[in-house]
């Protein structure tokens, strides 16, 4: 097999490249200001939203953000500078979710919103492909020890709860626990003189060489269905040595260990939210990644949160005993505020590390995303979307376009082609019609 | 094949609610057969359809017990990723291998690995004090410890894999004897024919591509089945000897192993899942309406629920006592919700006026509910989907579903009539509606009450697309009618194949435990009888082994 000797002469490079790093010093950064890389990160909130808090229609750009709106930022230094980097979109349809049969409840929500392509089989949906982050991070995650980094909260039991998946009924579970995911990202860090330390990694990777030996053995004895099952082991194998292999540059800070925290404690919600998005901004600032999704508030978790008891879906659905329907709507637009005031001190924080001639925000593209267009009737119309960064000019922003209904598949493709893949179409044939025009 | 085999048994086996036809006292309903579930040794079960292996990593219990029953070794201190889960069971079936996994399991074999290079002497009784001796005594370890982990023995081919990474982990990386162990260990665990349920027969597949498992493929399928964990020495010993090929042996062995207290707690487990007794302890309910409801509350719920099915196992109960025994686990907390007086610990009362069975229990009437109020729909779709196997098909695509608005002059059956008079409704919630109405006789934290605001609770019904069809009232109707229906009988048994295949099991699968076991009447099914009834099936002994792909 030809890759094991690959391996082995990548782990001879890895060790040698440890041992030049340190001198490298200056002239490093030189090079990254030149060609930083591009990245995206994709947030998602459940429930659909409130579009008359959101964007009442006829709003300007600047009125998206008066006081009472769901984007009125809390902390407004700056905010005025800042703002040109936003983009808002809205009258998105996320049209693959409609097509028939339609599995039931919010099955269809989470497995379009990046697939686009409804789930197979209406009883218990599965992902019908690949969605669209783990196609760009193909092409774009062999440069970074992690192709990709799936973080979310609640839980992710059926094969429908996460949006992300690496093909057809392949679903994958993100990292809820930030502290796990800390451990998991930033663990392999050694100190460059440490050489049990790095006997330890040519030892770990003689292992994942063996095993995936070992893997290529079995797989030719297994029936045909249960193949895909190891091929899926070696890509984690793949994954696993980029990881022992990698150095960090001079720039990268490994961040504070985050708490451990109790997912079931709903006064600690906001908490672990914000150790996600802390870790994903020291995550892109070393480079391990270029590819986020943050799943926000799923089933499992009590999503009570900016100081609102009642649950998100109850509310969503006008259920919640002994408040009117008006006053269910401001609890509902109290939890998005919330959240778009996460949203800004996510992109915020990535603006505010220098990177080349701008930010870091300038070379990335943070898209915020509902599973529906509305919570309470389930629409899978009118969709909005709110990004900030222009992912290295790729992308014009400062503005607000409201489409008439396109599909959904166009936003997805454009962010692929502005990640600089080679993503014409993208899920169901019948709705991709090319990147969207988002100027 | 497959789903040729579903489409032709499906009337037959689960006629009702996932076909969902006909609206109450229509033409069609009044024609849908109902009795058309093949008997035993009939032309429709005798030919069952023999299905590939699903290949499954191993759960994290699993991989905890095994750990623990191969090195001795605890893991519960590694924070494992969690199990997907097929129907209500933990299987990983079908989400993917991601790196956080091959992680979790680096992490695991990093620890054995440690493990077993600092107590060789104890694990390994061998003399290596020159090359020659080292590597037999090396042979040695990879023939023992391989074949415990791998729960079989190894290949030509794996053995010369790991005597290379040995001499690599020596001569390369300038480890000693142990040090050079310890990375054969590690992967050792890191491979799939530990981690997985890796089955792929004896070799000699018919023309349709079916095959028997070998003798240690059984010896696994029967440890993680009915101990959730690896073959012990005996069980291994019958797999080296044959004695698993054949059905005597394999019944031999399920005698042993259901002796075992461990036994026990996988049945117990099986149970809990089925039931889905975890989720009780995560409820919560409106302060608004329940003040007194805590998590203490949901908790208490669960290990009274839990204590049920202990005491239920220990009696060697059957099906029919899950559903009727008036016997309940109550403490001072879960009193008021169990309308009695009881200051004390938890202990067994019997509660014969209000408390038939599993269903009467707070904490399962609690999960048919929402936060602020009864579930009819939720109540009525656990019946179904638990205990008769049935899951109706969603709602229409652009149907509003959202629990009913609260109205403090109607009760829940008046607030739910819209579901029977709009056909589009009615064709589905015919058969959910009246099982739910039936257990209104329940708040949303399962104390008894006869009225609803102000009025009279009406508790009537009429069961469609069971076996059991026809008028009942109340809760002690209902259970009067799944106690005597073969329906029920049938979907325990295939939850229990569920539980023991970690897959979907295919309607004539479950026909073929005929040939061994056919219990249709709850009131006669032990469940250990089932464990031995699939445990000697078909569907248990081969698999359906297709390796020319495209």
């Amino acid at each position: 097999m030809t890759k094991s000797l690959s391996r082995r002469t990548m782990l001879k490079c890895a060790a040698l490249s440890a041992l030049v790093a340190p001198f490298l010093g200056g002239s490093r950064g030189a090079v990254a200001q030149s060609s930083a890389p591009k990245r995206l990160v994709w947030m998602t909130t459940p429930n659909g939203t409130i579009m008359q808090d959101l964007w009442p229609s006829g709003a300007s750009f600047d009125d998206l953000f008066a006081p009472g709106r769901i984007l009125h930022p809390e902390d407004a230094t700056g905010f005025a500078d800042f703002k040109p980097k936003l983009l808002a979109l809205r009258g998105i349809d996320v049209k693959s979710a409609l097509k028939t049969p339609v599995p039931k409840d919010h099955q269809p929500d989470n497995l379009n919103m990046l697939i686009a392509r409804q789930p197979t089989d209406t009883e218990k949906a599965k992902p019908a492909g690949k969605s669209i982050d783990q196609r760009i991070a193909e092409e774009v995650g062999q440069a970074t020890p992690f192709s990709s980094l799936e973080l979310g909260t609640g839980t992710f039991y059926n094969s429908w709860s996460s949006c992300v998946a690496s093909g057809p009924n392949q679903p994958i579970k993100p990292i809820q626990s930030p502290r796990e995911a800390f451990l998991q990202l930033f663990s392999n860090f050694t100190a460059p003189d440490d050489s049990e330390a790095e006997r330890r990694a040519a030892e770990r990777l003689s292992v994942l060489d063996h095993v995936s030996e070992e893997i290529v053995m079995l797989e030719k004895r297994l029936g045909c269905e249960d193949r895909t099952r190891l091929q899926s082991q070696l890509a984690a194998i793949e994954e696993l040595e980029k990881q022992l292999t990698f150095v960090p540059s001079d720039a990268c800070t490994v961040p504070g260990e985050p708490s451990t925290y109790d997912a079931n404690d709903p006064g600690q919600y906001a908490d672990i939210i914000k150790a996600h998005m802390d870790l994903i901004v020291a995550t892109l600032a070393c480079d391990l990644t270029r590819v986020v999704t943050l799943q926000l508030g799923r089933r499992g978790l009590p999503q009570t949160f900016a100081g609102v008891s009642q649950e998100h879906h109850v509310l969503a659905h006008y259920n919640a005993s002994g408040k009117t329907e008006a006053e269910q709507r401001a609890l509902q637009s109290d939890i998005e505020h919330a959240y778009a005031q996460h949203f800004y001190h996510l992109v915020r924080s990535l603006d505010a590390i220098p990177e080349g001639a701008g930010t870091m925000l300038d070379n990335t593209v943070v898209v915020w995303a509902h599973e529906q267009g509305r919570g309470k009737s389930h629409s899978r119309l009118d969709h909005s979307y709110i990004l900030a960064g222009s992912c290295g000019g790729a992308i014009p922003t400062g503005h607000r376009r409201v489409y008439d209904g396109v599909s959904h598949s166009g936003l997805l493709i454009a962010l692929a082609q502005a990640m600089g893949t080679s993503v014409t179409e993208w899920g169901d044939p019948d709705f991709s019609n090319g990147p969207l025009d988002l100027s | 094949m497959q789903s040729r085999a579903r489409g032709a048994l499906v009337l037959g086996m689960v006629l009702s609610a996932s076909a969902c036809v006909g609206i109450i006292g229509s033409d069609e309903e009044a024609a849908a057969p109902s009795d058309e579930t093949p008997e035993p040794g009939t032309a429709a079960c005798t030919e069952a359809s023999v299905q590939s292996s699903h290949l499954r990593r191993l759960t994290a219990p699993e991989l905890e017990r095994t750990v623990l029953d191969l090195v001795d070794v605890a893991i519960d201190d590694i924070a494992l990723e969690p199990d997907s889960k097929v129907g209500a069971f933990p299987s990983n079936a079908e989400a993917p291998t991601q790196w956080t996994h091959l992680r979790d399991m680096q992490t695991v074999a990093e620890r054995v690995g440690e493990h077993v290079r600092d107590n060789l002497e104890v694990i390994l009784d061998c003399e290596h004090d020159d090359l020659p001796s080292e590597h037999a005594c090396l042979d040695v370890f990879i023939d023992d410890f391989g074949a415990r982990a791998f729960r079989r023995p190894l290949t030509s081919e794996e053995r010369e894999g790991y005597h290379a990474l040995f001499e690599m982990a020596r001569d390369e990386h300038e480890r000693p004897f142990q040090g050079a162990i310890r990375i054969v260990v590690e992967a050792m665990i890191m491979s799939p024919s530990f981690g997985y349920h890796y089955e792929i027969g004896n070799g000699e597949a018919d023309a349709d591509g079916r095959v028997a498992l070998t003798g240690y493929e059984i010896a696994s399928r029967l440890s993680y089945f009915l101990w959730g964990t690896m073959p012990d020495a005996v069980l291994f010993d019958a797999a080296r000897t044959g004695a698993l090929d054949g059905v005597e042996g394999i019944e031999e062995q399920v005698a042993r192993m259901l002796a075992d207290p461990r036994a026990d707690d996988a049945l117990s487990r099986f149970l809990s899942h089925w039931l889905d007794v975890a989720a009780v302890s995560g409820l919560n309910r409106d302060p608004a309406f329940f003040p007194d409801f805590s998590p203490e509350v949901a908790a208490a719920m669960r290990v009274s629920l839990e204590a049920a099915l202990v005491q239920l196992l220990a009696d060697d109960g059957t099906l029919g006592d899950l559903l009727t025994s008036p016997e309940h686990h109550v403490d001072a907390t879960l009193a008021p919700y169990f309308g009695v007086e009881h200051d004390g610990p938890m202990e067994a009362m019997s509660l014969p006026e209000q408390r038939p069975g599993i269903l009467s229990h707070p904490g399962v009437l609690a999960l048919g509910a929402h936060p602020d109020q009864t579930s009819p729909v939720h109540r009525g779709l656990y019946v179904l989907e638990r205990l008769l196997c049935d899951s109706p098909p969603p709602p229409p695509p652009e149907l509003e579903v959202n629990p009913l608005p609260m109205d403090p002059s109607l009760t829940t059956r008046e607030r739910l009539e819209q579901h029977v008079a709009d056909p589009t409704c009615a064709g589905c919630h015919q058969f959910m509606d009246p099982i739910g109405l039936a257990m209104e006789s329940y708040d949303a934290v399962g104390r008894f009450r006869t009225h609803e605001n102000g009025k009279p609770i009406d508790t009537s019904g009429e069961l469609f697309g069971v076996d059991v069809k026809g008028d009942f009232d109340g809760l002690g109707g209902l259970v009067d009618k799944l106690v005597a229906s073969q329906d029920v009988s049938l979907c325990a048994q295939r939850q229990l194949m569920r539980f023991a295949f970690g897959r979907e099991v295919e309607d004539d699968e479950v026909c073929t435990l005929g040939t061994t076991l056919y219990e249709t009447d709850p009131d006669g099914l032990r469940f250990r009888d089932v464990v031995l009834g699939i445990a000697t099936s078909d569907a248990f002994r081969r698999i359906h082994l297709d390796t020319t792909c495209d």
